[in-house]
């Protein structure tokens, strides 16, 4: 399996970018030096061929052979790295471990021939000289990159590293590790911070509480199974290493789980690359002191990581080496340390060989004579370091779980891979580590799962293809009851709901697969609305849930009918509107139309409304507080609130005359009220003096019939 | 109605709900005054709109009633 060329468009687009912040002079000098041109062409096609030419193997070779070795070198740790980009001061110190001293000359030259680029997210302002940009702050933290093509072709450059003795082991007894170690303890990570949140101050310095909890778990810091080197503050560790790689979102001061990264479903070396490479990248911890802060701990290490692992590849693949021979060589060539620095040297190598290394499947150990172990490359290590050779598939067991009747499920490590281990996780609590590991079903893990996004039958299958037994009877039954708990409530958060005119509308978007759910006869439910066709919908309004509501209802002249202008009315007005009245369906096709009744009102009331509410939400919906109409609707039954009786109406010719017999003192107190603008009521026995009045005024009074003297 | 015709809609955006298997445990969750606080109105007897953004105080609440809702989201959809 060789290395992989990473997403060559991806870095095809950087390399773009980073031209687009050269000076025209600048981008002419380089690419004058990568394509030897005798044209003169734009600077826009210069870019091009300047990009074109990162996939041309041919050209590219030729410049490599033409560059100082170094330059070279710089190229080969890139890609052997898997990592385009790197700081300065990494590769600088790589280079002088490997003998070349010349600080930054071999970058300044890349950046000369167009075959390494500053990495510079906004590529303003414009480089009128590399020393522009490198003299600009501490030149070691600036970060370059090689497009992936291009350092590729520097693959089998040598780092010329010199061959360290070779050892005999004491036995032939060889030990690899499965490689599910740290896998095992980033997923007991996940766990944790899925139950209880961890939270770092603004330096991303973890509290003393959350530090304690870390380094007392019993579990985090339990001895790995094989070559039982602990990794100092092993609890933290898998913290920020669950951070690198993707498992723990830290976008926040409270860490949170995010969902297992895709490279956990991958193959096994697959899932070693990413963890080792995220490993590298760690920041606030090193094999040397454990926890630190960030600034002293990204300065030598991510280095002096890659040069370890670069010199046990350099070495034959059958030669056993010895920790302190690896020591001292480091001490000698690597400038971060000094003579004196060997003891502290061997420290940190045997954590970073046996507790990450080792752990990590890349390095196999047998016994030494005089005690401890002599070690080397395991072939997925040498495949890591220098690309070549093919890593061992994993065997292929599937059954390697015991279901129990107590709810305990026993792992045998055999066939547990980190793909199985994150499927476990999500539903099944870590209970212990060893050549077995036990894990425990608990209602509130199996919900967890579940809202990870398993289902019961995903689990049930899991359990049941990977079990050595039948799943116990119980423990499928409780599956199935805490899965059914599950379904009783559910929670749509942000989503959008269609509301169509009439249910034979809903029925139709139903079948057509617009809808996911219907929630009344028409209302349904998408959760995300970008995924609407609406080719097959015409949109009659959009309203927002949390804006403020609008006045939508508009009264008929009765006083309790009214219908709904769907322009306005808003998702609230649903849940109002069968409170308070009662739908005509043969109304109006058109336009809903509603009616307050007696039975709809009162039972307004009953439930808690009272008028004033009433008059408050008829206000708010349609500008008027309840009718008189609607008022006698909703009043209770009250006795004499109506009279019969037989009052005399004496009707006036004119406003006026109505006026005068109201306000003359001698006609005033014969009239009882005045029922409209020219009709009177009179008592009977009143109406003879009042008729009399009237005639002493000059006027006649006019008797029909019916009413006698 | 055209089985082709463009179905005319009306889009409220922005909601949230939620959705009960039956009209009881509606009840149950409208009668705890603390939950019934973040419901703006009940659309129908099995569901329940909330107030905007009141969701994480509707499932924080749920989940001490030891209900285990699932959420569902713009996210979440397939």
């Amino acid at each position: 399996m060789a290395l992989p060329i990473l997403d060559h468009e991806h870095w095809s687009n950087r390399v773009e970018n980073a031209l687009s912040g050269y000076a025209h002079e600048l981008l002419r000098s380089v690419a004058q030096r990568l394509l030897r041109h005798r044209n003169h062409w734009p600077v826009e096609e210069l870019t091009e061929r300047i990009v074109a030419t990162t996939g041309n193997a041919a050209s590219i070779d030729r410049r490599l052979k033409e560059l100082p070795i170094e330059c070279r070198k710089v190229l080969a740790i890139i890609t052997l790295s898997r990592k385009p980009t790197w700081k300065i001061g990494h590769l600088v110190s790589i280079l002088a471990a490997l003998g070349h001293a010349e600080g930054i000359a071999p970058i300044r030259t890349l950046f000369d021939e167009g075959l390494l680029f500053p990495d510079r997210p906004v590529p303003t302002p414009k480089l009128r000289t590399f020393e522009q940009w490198l003299g600009t702050e501490n030149v070691a933290n600036l970060s370059v990159f090689a497009h992936p093509a291009v350092s590729h072709r520097a693959r089998s450059q040598d780092l010329e590293f010199t061959k360290l003795p070779a050892q005999k082991p004491h036995k032939n007894d060889i030990r690899e590790s499965d490689g599910l170690e740290w896998p095992l303890r980033l997923a007991l990570i996940w766990q944790q911070v899925n139950e209880t949140p961890i939270r770092r101050t603004t330096s991303n310095e973890f509290y003393k509480r959350d530090l304690q909890r870390l380094n007392d778990d019993v579990l985090l810091n339990t001895p790995f199974v094989e070559c039982a080197y602990a990794a100092p503050d092993a609890g933290p560790l898998s913290v920020l290493w669950a951070i690198q790689i993707g498992l723990l979102d830290a976008s926040s001061s409270e860490l949170r789980a995010d969902s297992f990264p895709d490279i956990w479903s991958k193959e096994f070396t697959q899932c070693v690359v990413s963890l080792w490479q995220a490993f590298v990248e760690i920041a606030g911890w090193n094999p040397s002191a454990g926890l630190t802060t960030s600034e002293t701990a990204s300065s030598a290490f991510p280095a002096a990581h890659w040069l370890l692992l670069f010199l046990l590849a350099s070495q034959p693949a059958d030669h056993w080496l010895r920790v302190d021979d690896i020591a001292e060589w480091l001490v000698s060539h690597q400038p971060y340390w000094r003579p004196g620095d060997q003891a502290e040297v061997t420290a940190w190598l045997n954590v970073e060989l046996f507790a990450i290394l080792f752990q990590l499947k890349l390095l196999q150990c047998a016994p030494a004579a005089a005690g401890g172990w002599h070690l080397r490359l395991s072939p997925i290590g040498r495949w890591l370091a220098m690309g070549n050779g093919t890593p061992t598939p994993q065997p292929e067991f599937v059954q390697t779980l015991l279901v129990q009747a107590n709810f305990e499920i026993l792992v045998f490590r055999q066939a547990l891979s980190p793909s199985m281990i994150a499927s476990l996780s999500k539903f099944a609590k870590w209970k212990s580590f060893g050549s077995a590991c036990q894990m425990e079903m608990i209602a509130d893990q199996v919900y967890r799962g579940l809202e990870a996004g398993m289902s019961h039958d995903s689990i049930v299958q899991l359990l049941q293809r990977h079990g050595m037994r039948t799943l116990p009877e119980n423990v499928a039954d409780a599956l199935r009851t805490w899965a059914n708990k599950r379904e009783r409530l559910i929670v749509y958060s942000d989503v959008t709901l269609l509301e169509f005119e009439t249910p034979s509308e809903l029925d139709a978007a139903a079948s057509r697969g617009l809808i996911e759910a219907k929630l009344t006869d028409r209302i349904g439910l998408v959760r995300n609305e970008d995924k609407l066709d609406y080719r097959q919908l015409r949109l009659t309004g959009t309203r927002d849930f949390a804006a403020k509501p609008e006045r939508c209802l508009h009264f008929l002249d009765d006083g309790v009918t009214f219908q709904v202008d769907a322009a306005r009315s808003d998702l609230l007005l649903e849940t109002e509107l069968g409170n308070v009245a009662v739908e005509l369906p043969e109304h109006d096709r058109t336009q809903r139309t509603y009616q307050l009744t007696r039975d709809s009102l009162r039972l307004a009331l009953e439930r808690g409304s009272t008028l004033a509410t009433l008059d408050e939400w008829l206000t708010l919906r349609s500008g008027a507080p309840l009718s008189p109409a609607g008022r006698l609707l909703a009043a209770e039954e009250t006795p004499s609130a109506f009279r019969v009786d037989h009052p005399i109406v004496v009707r006036t010719s004119s406003v006026e005359f109505a006026d005068a017999l109201l306000q003359l003192t001698a006609t005033r107190s014969l009239i009882r009220e005045r029922l409209g603008p020219t009709a009177l009521a009179v008592d009977s026995e009143d109406l003879n003096s009042l008729s009399e009045q009237i005639e002493l005024l000059g006027q006649r009074v006019d008797r029909n019939d019916t009413v006698s003297s | 109605m055209n089985p082709g015709s463009r179905l005319p809609v009306k889009l409220h955006r922005r909601v949230s709900l939620v959705l009960t298997e039956d009209a009881v445990l509606a009840e149950e969750l409208l009668a705890r005054k603390k939950l019934a606080g973040d419901i703006a109105g009940r659309l129908t007897d099995k569901v329940l709109l909330i107030r905007p953004g009141r969701v994480a105080a509707v499932i924080d609440e749920l989940k001490k009633m030891s209900h285990t809702p699932q959420i569902l989201d713009r996210t979440s959809a397939s």
